[in-house]
């Protein structure tokens, strides 16, 4: 028996494969492309403690062998999401996160307030990365002090799995990384989107409204393992690793550099049904490799 | 789904019907789409194409070269197999009475509009482009329309929306570039209107919030999911 079991803070995911934050939209338009009883997980889009609306069109840019979005966290806020969407996800099968974003350290604090309590998720990916809004979020995540002070306290406040997702565009990643370890934060999930902008010729002019954008997809793959590899270095707790997933080998390549579980982005966006169908490669792989544990894996790299 | 392409035919230069086999059983909407993935290795996102006609187990599409994309699709030969989703988008199940209904397609955008029109080709219809080019296309499908273009050669000269005065219609379902359905928009007083929107899409299936377009009171609908087939009054085309 091939074991794919990993274990999470308190999460228990069958298979170390998740859906990443706003590629996963709230889970229900996966279930049209996927078994969820056959893959590790999703993670929400973004919730916000007010409704957000998202900026101006366009939002997406294809690059070579990537994607640039400026989407900006567009959602209807966490009241809605509560009344709406967790009646229906509650219920799915698979591991779900939900990502929390905010401005100021009080939305996030009333978010958890209000979600707590409720069942139908296995607990949050606090996210301060987010390279698409133009105050707070990510500004949490360019420094180790503006961050140790957002973060302190959250642990309290709830028992449910909590993860944080870092951006690979500031050194201080590092640094949040290994102070979240100390605050008893279950994982980090790494990286978010890698800045990126593009220039209209003919207008001379940014191609987004917000001039800077995310870069997603299988150009950021090497970058990403760099970076999961230096963050294995600082901390001991789990590495949720993204950038660029796109196959079981990828998965592979980033759970022997230290990563527990991986997340899949822009690929879903490309093959909706990826998550079950990497599942099964995966463990085709492993059965060639004669890797039985997936657990033997992680952080096996030979250096 | 896996599909396989069973014909391709270059309609006009640039312009092809591409036909594949389907096994999904879904019923088939007007309006409706489907994604195909493509070989071009420079860009990774299917490409999104109005579904033009369909039967139980074939499903056509009339692709327009322009880019990578649609050059590595259209360079596919009869027999090799596709990676397609599809339906895709809402269906579009209100009531179209032919009599009183105005279409209008611009460009490709024929595309979009050729699903509405399956029962009878006995309609009211206009459409442009811009200097004929799509004049075979408009034989190939047998359709009596105003045939409007820019450049005036052979046919009438104008754009789409100078011919609307000419009909009496209460509903109008237009297909094609934003310009146009802006311009549609302006002329037809409030009537009822259904737009049929493209937008740059990524995943096509409502995961990712990135095709989006604003409506007049500053809400945003995905045209993947809510659409393709939009209040052409109410969205704000800019
Ligand atoms: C719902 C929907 C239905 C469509 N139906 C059809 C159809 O029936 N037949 C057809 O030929 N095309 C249709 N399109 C447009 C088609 O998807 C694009 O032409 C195609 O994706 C371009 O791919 P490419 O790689 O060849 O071009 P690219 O190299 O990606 O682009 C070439 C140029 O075209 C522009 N462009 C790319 N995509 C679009 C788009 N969606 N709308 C407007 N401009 C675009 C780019 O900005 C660029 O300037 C539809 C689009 C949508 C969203
Ligand atoms: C269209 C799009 C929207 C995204 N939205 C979010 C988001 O709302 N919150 C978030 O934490 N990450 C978001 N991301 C980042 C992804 O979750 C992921 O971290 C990143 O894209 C790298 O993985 P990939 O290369 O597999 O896409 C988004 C990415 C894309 C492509
Ligand atoms: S294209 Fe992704 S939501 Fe419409």
């Amino acid at each position: 028996m091939i074991k794919t079991h990993i274990r999470i803070g308190k999460t228990i995911l069958k298979k170390p494969i998740l859906g990443a934050s706003g590629c996963s939209g709230w889970g229900n338009e996966l279930l049209r492309f996927n078994d969820f009883s056959k893959i590790g997980g999703f993670v929400t889009k973004s919730i916000t403690l007010n409704e957000k609306k998202g900026n101006e069109m366009p939002r997406i840019m294809e690059t070579y062998g990537g994607l640039l979005n400026s989407i900006g966290l567009e959602n209807r806020g966490v009241d809605y999401f509560i009344k709406n969407i967790l009646p229906e996800i509650k219920d799915m099968e698979c591991v779900k996160f939900l990502n929390l974003a905010f401005f100021e350290k009080s939305e996030l604090e009333k978010m958890i307030a209000m979600l707590d309590s409720r069942e139908g998720f296995d607990g949050y990916e606090i996210n301060i990365s987010c390279p698409n809004v133009a105050h707070g979020g990510i500004s949490f995540n360019s420094s180790a002090a503006d961050a140790t002070s957002l973060l302190s306290g959250v642990r309290k406040m709830t028992e449910k799995t909590l993860l944080l997702k870092l951006s690979p565009a500031f050194e201080d990643s590092f640094e949040i990384g290994r102070i979240a370890e100390d605050m008893g934060f279950d994982g980090i999930t790494f990286t978010n989107t890698y800045i990126g902008t593009a220039v209209d010729v003919k207008s001379r002019s940014f191609v987004f409204k917000n001039k800077q954008a995310g870069l997603s997809g299988p150009a950021i793959k090497p970058l990403s393992l760099m970076n999961v590899h230096k963050m294995r270095k600082k901390i001991s707790i789990p590495i949720i690793a993204a950038g660029g997933v796109r196959t079981a080998d990828d998965v592979l390549e980033y759970m022997i550099l230290g990563a527990s579980a991986v997340q899949v982005g822009t690929q879903l966006l490309v093959r909706p049904s990826v998550l079950e169908e990497l599942c099964v490669e995966l463990e085709e792989r492993m059965k060639d490799l004669k890797i039985e544990d997936i657990n033997e894996l992680i952080g096996s790299i030979k250096e | 789904m896996s599909a396989t392409l069973l014909d391709k035919k270059e309609i006009s230069e640039n312009i092809f019907l591409m036909t594949f086999s389907r096994s999904d059983k879904s019923l088939i909407y007007p309006g409706q789409f489907l994604s195909i993935l493509h070989s071009s290795k420079e860009k990774i996102l299917r490409r999104p194409f109005s579904i033009f006609s369909c039967s139980e187990d074939k499903v056509s599409v009339l692709v327009k070269r322009i880019g990578g994309g649609t050059t590595a699709i259209t360079q596919m030969q009869a027999g090799e197999s596709a990676d397609i989703l599809c339906p895709l988008g809402k269906p579009f199940e209100e009531k179209i009475d032919f009599t009183r209904t105005l279409f209008i397609a611009g460009g490709i955008g024929i595309a979009g509009i050729n699903s509405f029109i399956r029962e009878t080709k006995q309609i009211k219809m206009i459409f442009g482009d811009r200097e004929g080019e799509f004049g075979k296309v408009i034989d190939f499908l047998g359709i009596e329309c105003i045939y409007a273009s820019e450049s005036g050669l052979n046919k009438r000269k104008g754009r789409v929306t100078d011919f609307i005065g000419e009909f009496d219609f209460d509903t109008v379902v237009a297909c094609g570039p934003k310009q146009m359905l802006r311009g549609v928009k302006e002329r037809i007083n409030g009537k009822r209107y259904f737009a049929v929107c493209e937008e740059i899409m990524a995943c096509g299936v409502g995961l990712c919030n990135g095709c989006m377009v604003k409506y007049d009171d500053n809400t945003f609908r995905k045209v993947c999911t809510d659409g393709p087939v939009l209040d052409g009054n109410r969205i704000v085309y800019d």
